[in-house]
């Protein structure tokens, strides 16, 4: 019943949106997504574009398609559905959310055929150097910072000890690496202890149902060691679901995710339904604090307010609109592009969340890339609101930590 | 045998292309895609696989099935190119240079392969297959540990900070579609990569040439009756190990051509990719497991890479859904391939079953 | 093996090795890093140009504005490079060309925008 009603709520919102567009968008904006299995939050994002502005089917203005599920092997699939949005005349901006490879090559065929489009890039997962060489703007989360920031929280909350849960093989990821020695670094100068807690690899042979069941037992093991004021974090998402479970439970912090959002391991750990409010961001964190609460977490756990993956679509996609309804186009791009109005785009995205970040910084040549930018949400903690952590400064110095 | 046998017959023989074509027939208009876009599209694709796919013939013809081992080929070709990029050489020169490095690697490789299979015969598609997995994890462990500790690599774009281990993509922006843009050509607003084009007309001359040499013919014989061939003198074992050896070699071209065109390398996915796409054309183009002509690597790659470049938009367009369009995308191109190999399997029994009933006829017709 | 197949197995040597040659070359790039920051020439204070577009040799141009560093890679050790002054819409104002060797640039090769650009303008 519920899903006849949506559906009917949709067709109505979609026959609405086609009245009130009469007339056909002056200008159509190309957004590429994973699917629903892959990254649902991006598409939701994505949709939320076309409840807004319409369908290119419909004379609206978003065009929207989806790269493979299987993207690691498919690059050339990827490639050809990225390139094809230049096929239309009316196009002038693309994004892609995320930047899975063959991006950077998709951008560089739209580039050669019509160097006006827009060309920007959610979260790229291709190597910096890559993508800066094709996307006029490549957004990641700042990893960096957050490094620092996500210890000065824990601080702020009372933590008394941080455990960072990982294995090798993500400690061989540039970022996450890096991520890891700069919270030493913070905790040593905040006046934490750090420990580095080994956890097995979902994707080796314990699969993830292994992976989780020694997060379950190890971490009432790791309360009893390092105190009920330990503050954890974990680089994996399969390990986020029963961290969250043992801590809502017990005792211990829960700072934020590797890339937090409401959705992230709370519906699992907590048993909250939430398949009637897909994509309505305000709705799902009610429910997820009013489970958190309920289960006596209040206070000890957080997340972003709003998933990054459906705010990077719907930011670089409103933020794409304002600068073609100002005339910009990709070769002005450049002169006109001011950080400042990006972060804007993102808070409008997320109404009551702040965003902040910058600029990507090379750390063997030390350039700054100026269309490359590292983005990070105010932490929300459940049960105490946003804790304001985008207005505090992080020290030059932790930028420099390899 | 009567007309009407005839016709069904070539039904039969040829059922795979013509699914592909009914599909892409139908899907063509319903994606919207402007007929311009579409002919570049396909152009590049040609382009871009035509070299893979040609690799695979010569083992078909020496009786060894579909060559999955080409993997190994693509390996040794993105070796050559990691090198090549990390010295900074661009343009064709740095293909050629690449090519140059990659080749005694593909020959090893393809001697070793060639080896293996010789101790599998009779299951030369699987063992080959599981060949290519087993050097997966050698090619990961070497690139991803060895270079930059045990082989030296200097650019700092290409490893990863904590000093050894390539990065996961690897930018071959200088070398991109050097050899396509070599003898530029636009007519009508379309590209045509003439240079890429010569290369793999030159490619199907040597196949054509190969088959009347003298070992071309040892392959044949090889490829029709091993035991007979034995008999006859042909050194058996030696002429599979070469053949394999050239279809190695080959693919390690062909990985470059396709990489060049792709302009980005994904330094541990890349090559997964090359064998299981390239068979599949090959399959689609209505050939089998034991034959196999030029044309069919043709037919093959525009008709699969037809269907892969209309049906998302045509399932998107026909539900409306841009994710059903992917999800329609991967069902009907994995399935016609899951159809491909089930029609071919029929359809050698169907042979067999002719073949039996004639001589069964014969016989009676004798009585 | 005959003194024929030797030499023809040498000469194919040879000739491999003289491709390889070729290829590294003619096909070497070098990586440059450009710099639009402030810097002092022969003691006088040159401030970084607003807006320039960086043409090397006959490539695509490259906009640099106030303060930034990218990195430029071109083929081979001579290079011939143009630098267009551009206004607030984009229009060249001025255009000045210079003529470099990469053994000139030191390591990491370093070019500074404002100290070419003032050198040039002796040149003129």
């Amino acid at each position: 019943m519920k899903n006849i009603l949506a559906t009917l709520f949709f067709a109505g919102i979609s026959a609405f949106a086609a009245l009130a567009m009469a007339a056909p968008a002056q200008f159509h904006i190309g957004v590429v997504t994973g699917t629903v299995s892959q990254s649902e939050d991006d598409l939701r994002g994505a949709e939320k574009l076309i409840a807004k502005y319409g369908d290119v089917a419909h004379d609206g203005m978003i065009k929207h398609i989806t790269y493979p599920d299987n993207f690691m092997t498919e690059m050339e699939t990827t490639i050809s559905q990225i390139a094809a949005l230049a096929d239309d005349p009316k196009m002038k901006a693309v994004i892609v959310n995320q930047g899975i490879p063959g991006t950077t090559e998709g951008f560089r065929r739209i580039r050669e055929k019509r160097p006006d489009i827009l060309l920007f890039c959610g979260e790229a997962h291709e190597d910096p150097g890559v993508i800066q060489s094709a996307a006029d703007l490549a957004i990641n989360a700042d990893n960096i910072a957050r490094g620092y920031l996500i210890i000065a929280a824990a601080k702020k909350l009372g933590a008394t000890d941080f455990v960072h849960i990982s294995f090798p093989r993500h400690m061989s990821y540039e970022l996450l690496s890096r991520r890891r020695n700069i919270m030493e670094a913070a905790c040593n100068d905040l006046g934490l202890k750090f420990h580095f807690e080994t956890a097995p690899d979902p994707t080796s042979d314990v699969g993830v149902a292994g992976a989780q069941q020694f997060i379950l037992e190890k971490v009432p093991a790791w309360l009893e060691k390092y105190g009920k004021q330990t503050a954890f974090f974990c680089t994996n998402d399969a390990h986020t679901e029963p961290l969250l479970k043992r801590i809502a439970e017990s005792n211990g912090f829960f700072i934020e995710a590797d890339l937090p959002s409401p959705l992230m391991g709370y519906p699992g750990a907590l048993g909250i339904e939430l398949a009637d409010v897909s994509g309505n961001f305000p709705a799902i964190m009610k429910r997820v604090e009013e489970a958190v609460i309920a289960k006596g977490g209040k206070g000890r756990m957080g997340t972003w307010a709003f998933s990054y993956g459906y705010t990077n679509s719907l930011a670089l996609g409103e933020y794409a609109k304002t600068l073609i309804e100002k005339g910009v186009d990709a070769k002005t791009f450049r002169r006109k592009f001011k950080l400042e109005e990006l972060f804007a785009a993102y808070n409008n995205a997320t109404p009551g969340s702040t965003w902040n970040g910058g600029f990507y910084r090379d750390i063997q040549t030390n350039i700054e890339k100026k269309n490359h930018v590292l983005v990070y949400q105010d932490l929300y903690m459940f049960g105490l609101g946003y804790q304001k952590m985008t207005d505090v400064k992080v020290p030059d110095k932790y930028f420099t930590i390899k | 045998m009567n007309k009407s046998d005839g016709i069904s017959q070539f039904f039969i023989r040829n059922a795979v292309p013509l699914v592909f074509l009914v599909v892409s027939a139908v899907a063509i208009p319903i994606s919207q895609f402007s007929p311009s876009y579409l002919i570049q599209e396909l152009l590049i694709r040609l382009s871009r696989n035509a070299f893979l796919v040609l690799s695979l013939l010569i083992p078909i013809m020496a009786g060894m099935g579909l060559n999955f081992g080409m993997v190994l080929g693509a390996m040794a070709g993105q070796i050559g190119l990691i090198f090549v990029c990390d010295w900074n050489i661009v343009g064709v020169q740095g293909l050629l240079l690449a090519a140059i490095i990659s080749t005694p690697l593909a020959i090893l490789f393809g001697f070793l392969c060639g080896i293996v299979l010789n101790k599998a015969q009779g299951r030369e598609m699987v063992t080959s297959y599981i060949l290519g997995f087993f050097m997966n994890g050698v090619y990961q462990l070497v690139v991803l540990y060895g270079f930059g500790s045990l082989v030296p690599i200097v650019s700092a774009k290409l490893l990863l900070s904590r000093g050894y281990g390539i990065r996961n993509v690897t930018n071959l922006d200088g070398m991109r579609r050097s050899l396509d843009e070599l003898i530029p050509l636009n007519i009508a607003g379309i590209e045509i990569p003439v240079a890429t084009f010569l290369l793999i007309g030159i490619f199907c001359l040597f196949v054509l040439w190969f088959r009347k040499t003298k070992l071309g013919q040892d392959m044949r014989a090889t490829g029709q009756d091993m035991v007979v061939a034995r008999s006859a003198g042909i050194r058996v074992m030696r002429t599979r190990i070469i053949s394999i050896v050239i279809s190695t070699v080959l693919a390690c071209y062909g990985q470059i051509v396709f990489l060049q065109n792709v302009g980005t390398m994904n330094t541990y996915n890349s090559h997964e990719q090359a064998g299981v796409f390239a068979i599949a054309a090959l399959l689609v183009g209505g050939a089998t497991v034991s034959r196999a002509s030029i044309l069919n690597v043709f037919t093959g790659i525009i008709l699969f890479h037809l269907v892969f470049i209309v049906s998302p938009m045509a399932g998107k367009y026909l539900l409306g859904d841009a994710q059903i369009g992917e999800y329609f995308r991967v069902f009907i191109s994995y399935g016609i391939i899951a159809l491909a190999l089930v029609l071919h399997a029929w359809r050698r029994m169907n042979d067999k079953e002719r073949a039996r009933a004639q001589f069964r006829g014969a016989e009676g017709g004798a009585a | 093996m005959s003194i024929k197949r030797v030499c023809i197995n040498l000469g194919l040597v040879l000739c491999l090795a003289g491709l390889i040659a070729w290829c590294v070359l003619t096909g070497k790039a070098y990586d440059i890093v450009l710099e639009n920051t402030p810097t002092t020439v022969a003691g006088a204070e040159q401030p970084a140009l607003e807006a320039v577009h960086v043409i090397i040799d006959k490539q695509e141009p490259v906009l640099m504005l106030e303060g930034d560093r990218i990195i430029s890679t071109a083929i081979g050790v001579k290079h011939k490079i143009r630098i267009d002054v551009l206004d607030e819409d984009d229009k060249v104002l001025e255009s000045r060309s210079h003529t470099y060797t990469i053994h000139d640039l030191g390591t990491p090769p370093t070019l500074n925008i404002p100290a070419v650009f003032a050198a040039s303008k002796a040149e003129k």
